[in-house]
């Protein structure tokens, strides 16, 4: 078991942390099994992770729409920043 | 899928208008890693005087790009890129900033473009697209 968090097998920080963890716990029995779970919390995280940005993503929008124009669409507004900046108006 | 985003795609994540949810779910998808966006480090003074330009205050434009940030690989502006762009202004006909979006574009070897920009839909643009088989994704069109 110890050769699975070797330096030479470029195991990430996080994933090496988390088997050692695993293994010292004694729950798992082998290390496929240990690798899998492991896998699975880190996809979890991500998962998590990239929900957190899509709602604060989604809030920032719900914010900014208060500001933006309704009449122009995006490419208007980045099309006149670009004359303003010109043209100086 | 690897994507490019320019200014007005950036900008269209914060505009509840057509084409924002495309803009929503490629970067939501990108943010579990099933992508890569890429825009230039230059996009970033775009979209901040787009903002201006619509009257979003300085520190909630600053935490939209933040949060961009954490998703958007925005690369530096480098002389080959200026390079190409210096081409397309005359090939194509193009604004520089515009030029600079495809030069980067295809110079990342990016699959597929966003935008919501009249003048990177026209005919040579797409034409330039296709040569280098990059997918134009014209969010006027609420694809």
């Amino acid at each position: 078991m110890r050769r699975m968090v070797r330096k030479n097998y470029l195991l990430p920080v996080e994933i090496t942390a988390r088997l050692r963890s695993m293994v010292k716990s004694g729950r798992y029995a082998t290390e496929s099994e240990v690798i899998r779970k492991s896998l699975l919390h880190m996809i979890d995280l991500e998962a998590r992770r990239a929900e957190e940005v899509s709602k604060e993503l989604d809030g920032l929008a719900e914010e900014t729409a208060k500001y933006l124009p309704k009449g122009k669409t995006a490419g208007q507004l980045v099309d006149e920043a670009h004359l303003e900046e010109s043209h100086g108006s | 899928m690897r994507y490019y985003f320019d200014a007005s795609a950036l900008v269209k994540r914060f505009k509840l208008e057509k084409g924002q949810e495309t803009v929503r779910k490629i970067v939501h998808e990108a943010s579990l890693g099933a992508h890569e966006i890429h825009s230039i480090y230059w996009a970033r003074a775009e979209f901040y005087a787009a903002m201006r330009r619509g009257n979003v205050p300085q520190e909630l434009a600053a935490r939209n790009l933040r949060a961009l940030g954490r998703i958007i690989l925005f690369n530096p502006v480098t002389s080959e890129i200026v390079e190409d762009a210096l081409n397309l202004i005359y090939e194509l006909n193009l604004h520089t900033a515009d030029a600079v979006h495809l030069a980067t574009c295809t110079n990342l070897a990016c699959e597929a473009i966003l935008t919501d920009d009249e003048h990177m839909v026209g005919e040579s643009v797409k034409k330039h697209l296709e040569k280098h088989a990059v997918k134009l994704i014209n969010l006027k069109e609420n694809p």
